[in-house]
């Protein structure tokens, strides 16, 4: 189904090292920010001016934990445990990548890793959140034509 | 660079490939490795532990756990899947039965 504006987010793809997590997860966050450096100089006219300097990419999937073969825990606690670097893929939509379906991947890295998380009866939940890892930052690609050959170069 | 066939033998999908299911891909060796260690893949129509070990690989993982501890494996709990499990049995009965498509279990 083509992407529809102002639509709410129900079958966002969310895929780690390979492994689609997307039905253990209820809330993703890609963010791409800058650092603000003040070049302010004398004989302006009173506003600050800023440039921007280095971006920090950072995604971040709100996860339920799962501890079944090849699930959330047997995936991320050993990425965690080792400081591997792994590729993480988020798109909008479960369906081919495209402009209005863009996927936004990063090779990342985790730091937090919260293996056991709930009060008594409720269901067990964390919030993994992936700082980039390689040169490449945050890359989005509109086919998966362009995923795959950036998975390749890696 | 021949691709390998895989299996899905997680409780989630890989690469697109529901559980249960095969496929072909040309993984990074890190990366087939990491699954592999999850119990996400295994390679597909491989001679490996489950096809060596008749009857193992219809217990369940408690009964491989307590057959194992039988056999003085240690903490087969905290092996990542049935696949690992079975090895490792094979390797507690038989240390130079890992290379041979022998059958010694009942």
């Amino acid at each position: 189904m083509p992407a529809l504006p102002k639509a709410p987010l129900l079958d966002a793809s969310i895929v780690i090292d390979g492994v689609d997590v997307s039905n253990s997860s209820n809330k993703v966050t890609v963010k791409d920010s800058r650092a603000k450096h003040d070049v302010t100089g004398f004989q302006g006219e009173g506003y600050t001016e800023n440039t921007p300097g280095l971006k920090t990419a950072e995604i971040s999937i709100d996860v339920f934990q799962d501890y079944t073969g090849g699930s959330i825990h047997q995936t991320c606690k050993p990425v965690y445990d080792n400081g591997e670097a792994v590729l993480i893929v988020i798109k909008p939509d479960d369906e081919p990548a495209s402009a209005e379906n863009p996927a936004l991947a990063m090779v990342a890295k985790l730091y937090e890793y919260t293996p056991v998380d709930a009060k008594v009866g409720d269901p067990q939940s964390m919030t993994l959140a992936w700082e980039n890892g390689s040169r490449h930052g945050l890359k989005e690609f509109k086919s998966d034509a362009e995923l795959e050959a950036f998975e390749a170069e890696l | 660079m021949p691709q390998a066939r895989w299996k899905v033998t997680g409780t989630r999908p890989v690469r697109g490939h529901r559980p249960g299911k095969e496929f072909e891909a040309d993984l990074p060796d890190a990366q087939a490795q990491r699954l592999q260690a999850s119990g996400a893949i295994v390679p597909a129509g491989e001679t490996s532990a489950p096809e060596k070990t008749d009857g193992l690989s219809g217990l369940n993982r408690e009964e491989l756990n307590a057959l194992a501890a039988d056999h003085g494996v240690e903490n087969p709990d905290g092996l990542a899947n049935k696949v690992a499990v079975i090895e490792a049995i094979e390797a507690a009965k038989s240390p130079a039965a890992a290379g041979s498509n022998d059958n010694q279990e009942e």
